[in-house]
């Protein structure tokens, strides 16, 4: 399945656009892409662990809303994290 | 142009009437100053706040079971908007607006402890409450930090343009602690460590904007309101007030077109008023299409937020509105310029005052500049061409919309 950044995440993962995991749910593909990019881990998920509220997750082109981790995925699934982040 | 010129539906009426009725003398006492403290950069004072807060202005948007008057997103940005038109100090409503947007988000969190202590005294005008949230870093390297120190924790750092930080007695500060999450915490003026420096900016004057020193400031684990995801708390702080930052300079931006026809009434030029001259009509024109152009837009976001449909955290049409509005209000005043000239640079110097606070609009609540990249960005995803089997989907397979 393939991971795919936009925006300020861009910088999290050294400009790699699309990142190519093998993985059933999106929990696995994050540690996989994790691991390759530490980085994203602080600005993906909050201290518990979890992805943070402020990101909007696309499955396959779509909002997927009630996303999380223990979301089965395909190896053909299309996972794309946008953030919109503005200062005071 | 009397007020018949522009559109009133019988809601708006309605909400312009009660602020006239039940606010027209605190208003006008504001206003009173106004160019005064603005020209020596004098905060609005106090007094003022302790009064809409008596009178019941900073509950309205606050829920009836909190004290509030439960009043809806529209009713409130049109509220504002009528105190733009009636009080020429940006100040006040600036610093009404985010004392609301507070007391809302510290109402959510559901705990009593905290309705009673700041959220009451809040909406009541009688605690002065400041957003402590910018400073020299992005969201994921603050260098305001908190730490474990024995059962409490202690806060160091630095935060930049607090809005109405002059006026605050309690501070709501982002900082990241030390699993490098964002957390809220709620300090006090008085405690030790806590040093306000006021600031001297371009405009808004009278907003009685500082900075905020955190030296090692103790903080009690029950001062914490947000413990985890402190930066998606801060997004719908943020989003909310870009609502309500737009309401009042839609008002002054109305004022400011009907003070422009007033002058270009009288002054005569070529034995006639300059207001019968075609290109003068024409820019008055292009004035009154811009502040309906900026009311539309903010009352269509105000309303998708009433109906329960904005994204809390980042929504775009509240987004757009808050760009349109301070593109369009900044607009009136440059057309403002190129019909009066002189008059507007030298004969009165509200003029000069608008240009300055409008400017400051640009930045609050996320720049013009990275709202269009966010949007820019969400547009890329969300108005990808439909390829295939979803070319006519509207509901995810995973129960969200696209």
């Amino acid at each position: 399945m393939i991971l795919r950044f936009s925006g300020l995440l861009l910088r999290m993962v050294d400009y790699e656009r699309t990142v190519d995991v093998e993985a059933t749910t999106l929990g696995d593909a994050l540690a996989v892409a994790e691991a390759r990019h530490p980085r994203l881990k602080m600005v993906l998920r909050d201290g518990h662990g979890q992805l943070r509220r402020t990101h909007r997750i696309f499955i396959n082109g779509e909002l997927a809303a009630t996303a999380g981790l223990s979301t089965p995925m395909h190896s053909s699934d299309e996972v794309e994290f946008l953030t919109a982040i503005a200062g005071g | 142009m009397g007020e018949r010129l522009w559109s009133l539906t019988a809601a708006e009426d309605d909400a312009m009437i009660r602020v006239d009725e039940r606010w027209g003398e605190l208003l006008a006492a504001v206003d009173e100053g106004a160019a005064d403290r603005d020209m020596a950069g004098e905060p609005v004072p106090e007094r003022f706040f302790a009064e809409a807060g008596a009178t019941g202005l900073l509950a309205l948007p606050l829920p009836r079971e909190t004290g509030g008057a439960g009043l809806d997103p529209v009713a409130w940005v049109l509220t504002l908007e009528r105190i733009g038109y009636l009080c020429r100090d940006s100040g006040f409503a600036l610093i009404l607006g985010i004392r609301t947007v507070i007391a809302q988000m510290l109402l959510e969190s559901g705990r009593q402890d905290v309705i009673e202590r700041y959220v009451v005294p809040i909406t009541r005008g009688t605690l002065g409450i400041a957003l402590a949230y910018s400073e020299d870093a992005d969201a994921f390297t603050l260098r305001t930090v908190l730490r474990r120190r024995g059962d409490g924790f202690v806060l160091s750092g630095h935060k930049d343009f607090l809005t109405g930080g002059y006026h605050a007695q309690v501070f709501l500060v982002y900082a990241r602690n030390e699993a490098d999450d964002m957390v809220a915490c709620l300090v006090h003026r008085d405690d030790p460590g806590v040093v306000v420096t006021r600031l001297s900016p371009v405009g808004i004057r009278t907003s009685g904007p500082t900075a905020l020193d955190l030296r090692e400031v103790p903080v009690a684990r029950d001062r914490i309101v947000v413990s985890v995801d402190g930066l998606s708390h801060a997004q719908q702080l943020l989003n909310s007030r870009r609502l309500t930052v737009c309401g009042a300079p839609i008002g002054r931006a109305r004022a400011l077109v009907e003070l422009s026809v007033a002058r270009l009434n009288s002054t005569i030029r070529h034995g006639q008023p300059l207001s019968q001259l075609p290109n003068v009509q024409g820019s008055l024109g292009r004035m009154y299409i811009a502040v309906e152009t900026a009311r539309a837009m903010l009352y269509r976001a105000a309303r998708r937020v009433a109906d329960g449909e904005a994204d809390r955290l980042f929504d775009p049409v509240v987004s757009a509105a808050k760009h349109v509005v301070v593109n369009r209000v900044r607009f009136v005043l440059e057309e403002a310029l190129q019909v009066l000239g002189g008059y507007f640079y030298y004969g009165d110097p509200y003029f000069g005052t608008c240009l300055r606070d409008f400017a400051g609009l640009v930045a609050f609540a996320g720049t013009q500049d990275l709202l269009e990249v966010n949007l820019g960005t969400m547009a890329t995803t969300h108005l990808a061409p439909l390829r295939d089997d979803r070319k006519f989907s509207t509901t995810s397979r995973r129960g969200g919309h696209t």
